[in-house]
């Protein structure tokens, strides 16, 4: 039995590197995405090593790893200074820190981001500002805030789409520049809200809400955060394997599990 | 209320015969079908009565055009009147659900209700369906109404035979109806089983009365399920069908050991079926996209409004947990997991139209995580200057995506221009011919819809398919005639030299270059919004 949970375990998690290597090879933009992700999991390894006290610390390497990951340490030092309600001298030094190489390098990273609009773009909202009799209105509707706030809600509403995670995406969906990897068997949908379910009780729950809050807010800035969300495979690994302990007490667990195994096999097989 | 009731009376009403500009083949089917079977007791085919309109051959659920049929007679043929029941019946469900509400729940003091009726008065994905001729809105007020007095009867039992009604027609109105309807009437029905043993007695009188209603309504119509027609559409439509397409994932170059596992259609189709369903529930598509489908959607709106988000998950959370409100939980979650499934079985992603149903539970869960969070939170003066801001926002954007930006950017999908250039090319000459090009579509329903042909006329002049064969006989005739017009593919040279007639078309069929090499005499250019030509109609040279 204790077999069958760790290759259940090891079935949800080899999926997305798989894909991911499959897709992108080691070229430099994934060898700097791979940095990213072992810099994740050095955060939740002192996390538990030191109780909470250094996991951010290997954050603020991030943006020198790439630019694109410039705010995921500053959101995290932000969100944890709430979830604690204090922030402490260390995180402060990391938002100074990587506060400075994101101003340094605000130029690169806008050109990343979705700040800048493109003729097509611009097109549509002038087109939209012709149509209103009352100006006021064109407006209220269709201004800066208004064009960015869409871009980022587009993101940020695909970036927390389960579908994501456990379908590619979607069936039958085209979506322009994605990959749309596979990157947990399907049937590990239940597992996942399971563990988002009983979250609460596990140890890991706030360093697993402040990694995956900051990452998804700040991969919703970026104009294409494809290949980027790799460092989201911890953290939602994380979550499955809080579903699949649940389970694991669970009646009828061995048929559920040799169930999970048999069918992300196939998954994989698709993958390979 | 009454404010609520204003302001989703204004959304449904307000400019209805007008917005959506144009009118689509389906609204103009369901319309001039009632207008036939007022005239003539019959439909376009000259079949009295049928149990569902054979159409495009697509076979439509009949109840809209039969509730349109006596209206028609204090009311003209047009787009306003034909959507005027589906308006009506939009706002009525607020109500409904209202009363549903209140009826259902513990707590006789609670928010709840309005709070529910107000999300739903709103919210983009109702009002859409409100102004627009479909016969999924008219299904939900009816499923709505059968759940109210089905836990009203439960006090008065004689209001079984009323829900026992509406039950009924829900399954009559609608294809996913015939799904939700069902499964809905059983599992509440299971919930209450302890009271209706216990008083088992008291409500066989009605319980029978209510089953013979209910078979006679739904029997004729269950018959005709095994028919070719109905077949056809569910073939096209499912995703368990390979008949057209095979499941989503299908990799037919694949050819490893386990290529009968890996190919396996039965675990491909329920990969493709989870993923369906639970994009329903994704905040992606509740709140950011909505559906893709040019006319189920509103330019720039999902089916609910973005900061409706955190009460979605609050409520559904909450509800989840909630241990007083019994009744409200198990209706609220059950008709929540019950109504996307027959839209899950169908190839679209995120089918708004086949979904409706869910709006009800999703409004309420909603409108219970709103209450939810004003429990915990202390709102002051500023939290509700905010809250009607937003709210105010919302409107406003509604308002604008409804009545501007979708009678720019989705004309062309409500099909504008047709009835316009029809007019022209009629009014242009008294006598000539007029050829109408249906290479895209079956303009010919439109043609009959504006000009309020006369139906005996038609029928007699138009014929495909034995009326024996009605149900069963999948034969399409593309051409129709209807005295000096006719609705076929324009063939150049056949149809644009030797006489004089006129041609009504898109520019696809008749570009300006055709104008030019055949001699025909540009009339009009009939244009979007947008600038660009919708239809055009010319008039061919004798010679």
């Amino acid at each position: 039995m204790k077999i069958i949970y760790y290759l259940v375990l090891l079935a949800a998690g080899i999926c997305w590197p798989l894909s991911f290597y499959k897709a992108n090879g080691f070229g430099r933009i994934s060898w700097a995405i791979v940095v990213a992700v072992a810099i994740v999991a050095t955060s939740y390894y002192l996390g538990k090593k030191f109780d909470g006290k250094y996991e951010l610390l290997p954050l603020a390497a991030m943006p020198l790893v790439d630019i694109r990951y410039a705010l995921v340490p500053i959101l995290a030092v932000l969100i944890k200074a709430v979830l604690e309600k204090r922030i402490v001298v260390l995180n402060s030094a990391i938002i100074l820190f990587c506060g400075v190489i994101f101003l340094l390098n605000f130029g690169t990273y806008k050109n990343l981001s979705i700040i800048p609009r493109n003729a097509l773009e611009e097109h549509y909202v002038n087109t939209k500002l012709s149509l209103y009799e009352n100006k006021h209105e064109a407006r209220l509707l269709n201004n800066k805030i208004t064009s960015l706030g869409s871009k980022y809600l587009n993101n940020f509403f695909a970036l927390v789409d389960f579908n994501n995670y456990f379908f590619s995406m979607h069936p039958r969906e085209i979506i322009g520049e994605n990959q749309n990897l596979m990157k947990y068997p399907y049937i590990y949908v239940f597992a996942f809200f399971t563990g988002i379910y009983y979250l609460k009780k596990s140890k890991d729950a706030k360093w697993l809400i402040t990694i995956l809050t900051a990452t998804v807010l700040s991969l919703s800035f970026l104009s294409n955060f494809d290949k980027f969300d790799l460092i989201l495979w911890i953290p939602i690994f994380m979550i499955v394997t809080n579903g699949v302990a649940v389970v694991r007490k669970k009646r009828y667990a061995s048929v559920i599990m040799m169930s999970m195994l048999g069918l992300s096999i196939l998954e994989i097989l698709r993958v390979v | 209320m009454v404010i609520i009731l204003a302001v989703g009376f204004y959304f449904r009403f307000n400019k209805l015969g007008e917005a959506p500009a144009g009118f689509y083949l389906d609204e103009a089917a369901i319309g001039y079908n009632a207008y036939s079977v007022l005239l003539t007791d019959k439909d376009e085919y000259g079949m009295k009565l049928p149990l569902i309109f054979r159409s495009f051959g697509d076979f439509k659920a009949p109840v809209y055009s039969y509730i349109l049929v006596p209206l028609l007679k204090y009311f003209e043929l047009n787009e306003w009147s034909t959507r005027f029941p589906s308006a009506l019946f939009g706002i009525s469900t607020v109500i409904v659900l209202f009363l549903l509400i209140k009826e259902i729940s513990e707590n006789k003091k609670s928010l709840l209700p309005i709070v529910s009726a107000l999300f739903l008065a709103i919210s983009p994905w109702h009002v859409l369906f409100s102004r627009t001729t479909y016969e999924t809105n008219l299904a939900l007020f009816f499923l709505v109404s059968a759940i109210l007095f089905l836990y009203k009867s439960f006090k008065k039992p004689v209001l079984m035979v009323v829900s026992a009604l509406f039950w009924s027609l829900s399954f009559l109105t609608y294809h996913s109806e015939r799904l939700i309807a069902p499964m809905m009437l059983c599992l509440v029905l299971i919930s209450k089983r302890e009271l209706i043993l216990g008083k088992v007695k008291e409500y066989r009188k009605y319980m029978v009365l209510s089953v013979i209603v209910g078979l006679v309504m739904v029997l004729p119509t269950v018959f005709l399920f095994k028919t070719p027609g109905f077949l056809s559409r569910a073939n096209t439509l499912s995703i368990f069908s390979t008949i057209r397409q095979m499941p989503y994932g299908f990799d037919d170059e694949y050819s490893g050991i386990f290529s009968g596992l890996v190919k396996n259609e039965e675990i491909l189709m329920a990969r493709e079926f989870a993923s369906l369903y639970l994009s329903y529930f994704s905040p992606r598509y509740l709140f950011n996209l909505g559906d893709y489908g040019p006319r189920s959607s509103y330019p720039e709106m999902a089916t609910f409004f973005v900061w409706q988000m955190p009460f979605y998950l609050v409520g559904l959370f909450g509800l989840i947990k909630e241990k007083k409100e019994k009744d409200l939980k198990f209706l609220v979650l059950t008709m929540l997991l019950i109504s996307p499934i027959p839209a899950a079985m169908t190839r679209d992603p995120y089918s708004s139209i086949r979904a409706l149903p869910q709006v009800i539970p999703l409004v309420v869960i909603m409108a219970y995580g709103l209450l939810k969070i004003s429990e915990k939170i202390r709102i002051n003066a500023l939290g509700y200057t905010v809250g009607f801001a937003v709210l105010l926002f919302s409107l406003v954007k509604l308002n604008s995506s409804i009545f501007t930006l979708n009678e720019y950017f989705r004309a062309k999908h409500w099909e504008y221009g047709l009835k316009e250039a029809i007019n022209i090319a009629l009014e242009h000459s008294p006598e000539l011919p007029i050829i109408i090009d249906n290479s895209r579509g079956e303009p010919y329903i439109q043609a009959l819809f504006f000009t309020k042909y006369d139906p005996v006329s038609y029928q007699n002049e138009n014929f495909e398919v034995n009326l024996g064969e009605y149900y069963t006989n999948m034969n399409r005739v593309t051409r129709k005639n209807m005295e000096r017009i006719t609705v076929k593919t324009i063939e150049f040279g056949e149809d644009t030299g030797g006489k004089e007639q006129y041609l009504v078309a898109d520019v696809l069929a008749i570009s300006d270059e055709q104008i030019r090499n055949h001699k025909m005499i540009k009339i009009a250019d009939v244009k979007y919004p947008d600038g660009s030509v919708a239809y055009r109609v010319v008039k061919t040279r004798k010679y």
